[in-house]
């Protein structure tokens, strides 16, 4: 097995130690959520009987190591439980949602990138110069904008005044679902761009004024070449850490935009199950949210390693 | 004797929002082919700045102005890109590799860039410059990357690099500060070695006057940007006529006398901003009297002979009684 691929397991098996805290702390929502789960799936108007005996059901009264062991079996047969108020089986309603969210996840890093990554070297390659030095006060000022707000500001001047593009929801076909993700995806992409281009901004900066740089200039190579093998090399592993740490604010960013721009993505379906206490939905989701977090993560540092040979452990 | 590297007035300055502040105060200096110019002098005094502003390789906000860049006799005062016919070897092997990029695919890479080779013959070039540097296994040292060298082994690869561009001035910007001493006799050696297989003109930077003694033909020494002495190591060390130079040497360790204590030079270096036109090492000097505040001209690092810019030397050839500078 090659070095690289040795490395790429030994990361994923530690992602299985989190995995299982995550599993734990999902577990234990059912006693930190306020209110009886037992009662909102019984109904307002159930008897303390009958509250009983779904309690009973649904195993709520068992120890906690043999209910954790059951939910652990669950899990990893895929079974996430059944919604209280549609009865409907979660991880259907995980599959059923996914695609808005996965669009609008892939879309945000899309627009991250194209914004935040040229916009952080041209603060880096022009620092000290008064465009730059106001593009920096400028970027400090949008770091501060909440995604509502922003959100909120584009669907008006887009959606309605301009009406280009739809204020909410989803169109039908192919065309209506790119023309519904696009305000989703700017508006998400366009608040974690700042970040991006600042730390960006940050790394080339250090790159540029590092001694192998001047080392490879008093080498003759400048340009292109300059730019791909010494500096580009270099910056990319500070790069894809980056981008995988802003993945957990991608996926708040997410629930937040589906919100404001009435969309069926995971994210909208958490806040509804949470408003209405639907146990079962909101124990999938934040499992399968953090899941992908957690999977991330290991998967920029995986990338990491193969772009950095330092990280390497061969 | 054929000159290797000529510079001639190189003044450096830094611009700021209040104006300017001159960093390197107008020096000259040359060294044949073959020979080896040391710069010695305290952190500060201009002694690595002047080597990148030779190398046309001055950090931002900084400006060099130079009136002639020869190299082998011919001029090569260009558009301040690095000078052809010119490398430099830097102080720390550990920052100055690119740390994501194979030793020999770098070597090659600059083969292929300086000498024209193809991707055949660039690698045996590679491997014959890695065992030119010491290097024991040079096929194997051509899939390391830096971090998984010693400091000896990278500093040797730094030179291997250097030389890969086929140079005829070397310039070392302290390069053996970073190691141990063994390492850091050992690296001077293979320069020394270099230098006479290749016929290079060196220019070596360092504040250690060991180190100089060892692998300079001709010394100059800097103060407050300003070369403040020169001549033959021989001379300048065993018969310094600056009373700075007199202090560096007595403050050397090996010069302490056993079991006394170690004598170092009062104060510090003036700041490039406060650089007055008389001597600048007059106010730590012990021996400072009215005289001393009188403009000087300035010595070059031309030639062998031995000058200072010591006004309490009788037979000083720069000192001028005139205003000349003001």
């Amino acid at each position: 097995m090659s070095g690289r691929a040795q490395l790429a397991l030994r990361r994923l098996a530690q992602v299985l130690p989190v995995l299982l805290l995550l599993l734990l702390t999902v577990f234990a929502l059912r006693a930190i959520l306020p209110g009886d789960p037992a009662r909102s799936i019984a109904g307002p108007r159930a008897t303390e009987a009958q509250v009983e005996e779904v309690r009973d059901r649904l195993g709520f009264d068992e120890p906690l190591p043999v209910a954790f062991a059951s939910f652990l079996e669950d899990v990893t047969q895929g079974q996430l439980g059944v919604s209280n108020r549609t009865h409907q089986p979660v991880a259907e309603l995980i599959v059923q949602r996914a695609p808005v969210t996965l669009s609008i996840a892939i879309g945000a890093v899309a627009t991250t990138f194209l914004i935040g990554i040229p916009l952080g070297w041209y603060l880096a390659l022009r620092r000290g110069r008064a465009d730059a030095d106001a593009a920096s006060a400028v970027l400090i000022a949008v770091v501060n904008v909440p995604a509502f707000w922003l959100g909120l500001m584009l669907s008006i001047l887009v959606g309605l005044r301009w009406g280009v593009l739809p204020v909410g929801g989803l169109e039908p076909g192919v065309t209506g679902w790119i023309r519904s993700m696009i305000l989703p995806c700017l508006t998400v992409g366009l608040v974690a761009a700042p970040w991006v281009a600042r730390s960006v901004a940050t790394s080339i900066g250090g790159i540029l004024a590092s001694d192998f740089v001047t080392t490879a200039r008093s080498l003759r190579f400048s340009g292109w070449s300059l730019f791909l093998h010494h500096l580009l090399r270099n910056a990319l592993p500070p790069t894809v850490t980056l981008l995988a740490l802003q993945a957990g604010s991608l996926l708040f960013g997410a629930v937040v935009v589906e919100q404001v721009f009435a969309l069926p993505g995971l994210g909208s379906a958490l806040l509804e199950a949470a408003a209405s206490r639907d146990f079962a939905v909101v124990q999938g989701l934040t499992l399968v949210l953090g899941a992908a977090i957690i999977l991330v993560n290991a998967a920029g540092d995986v990338a990491v390693a193969v772009l950095d040979p330092r990280t390497r452990w061969d | 004797m054929t000159t290797g590297l000529e510079v001639s007035e190189l003044t450096v300055r830094l611009s700021h929002e209040d104006g300017q502040v001159v960093l390197v105060d107008g020096i000259t200096l040359g060294i044949e082919a073959g020979r080896c110019l040391g710069i010695v002098g305290e952190s500060g005094c201009g002694k690595s700045l002047t080597l990148r502003s030779v190398m046309g390789l001055v950090p931002l906000g900084v400006e060099r102005d130079l009136s002639a860049l020869r190299v082998a006799g011919r001029e090569v005062l260009g558009d301040g890109t690095p000078p052809p016919g010119v490398a430099m070897v830097f102080q720390d092997s550990a920052t100055s590799l690119n740390p994501s990029m194979r030793v020999g695919s770098y070597l090659v890479r600059v083969l292929r860039r300086a000498a024209g080779h193809d991707a055949r013959s660039a690698r045996e070039a590679a491997l014959l410059l890695l065992s030119e540097v010491g290097i024991s296994h040079p096929e194997v040292h051509m899939n390391a990357f830096p971090h998984q060298l010693s400091g000896g082994l990278r500093q040797r690869t730094a030179i291997a690099l250097a030389l890969a561009t086929a140079p005829a001035v070397l310039l070392c910007d302290e390069p053996t500060t970073a190691l141990d001493v063994s390492t850091q006799a050992r690296i001077l050696r293979l320069l020394r070695e270099r230098m006479d297989a290749r016929e290079l003109a060196m220019v070596f930077v360092s504040h250690d006057m060991g180190v100089i003694r060892q692998v300079a033909d001709r010394v100059a020494v800097m103060y407050a940007g300003r070369i403040v002495e020169t001549g033959s190591t021989e001379d300048v060390i065993d018969r310094p006529r600056h009373h700075y130079t007199r202090m560096l040497l007595e403050s050397m360790p090996a010069n302490a006398a056993p079991g006394g204590a170690f004598r170092s030079i009062p104060g510090l270096p003036p700041a490039p901003a406060a650089y007055v036109e008389g001597c600048r090492f007059a106010s730590r000097c012990p021996h400072h009297d009215a005289g001393c505040d009188l403009p000087l001209v300035g010595l070059d690092g031309l030639s062998l002979e031995h000058r200072s810019d010591c006004v309490h030397e009788d037979d000083t050839p720069s000192r001028e009684w005139t205003h000349a500078r003001g």
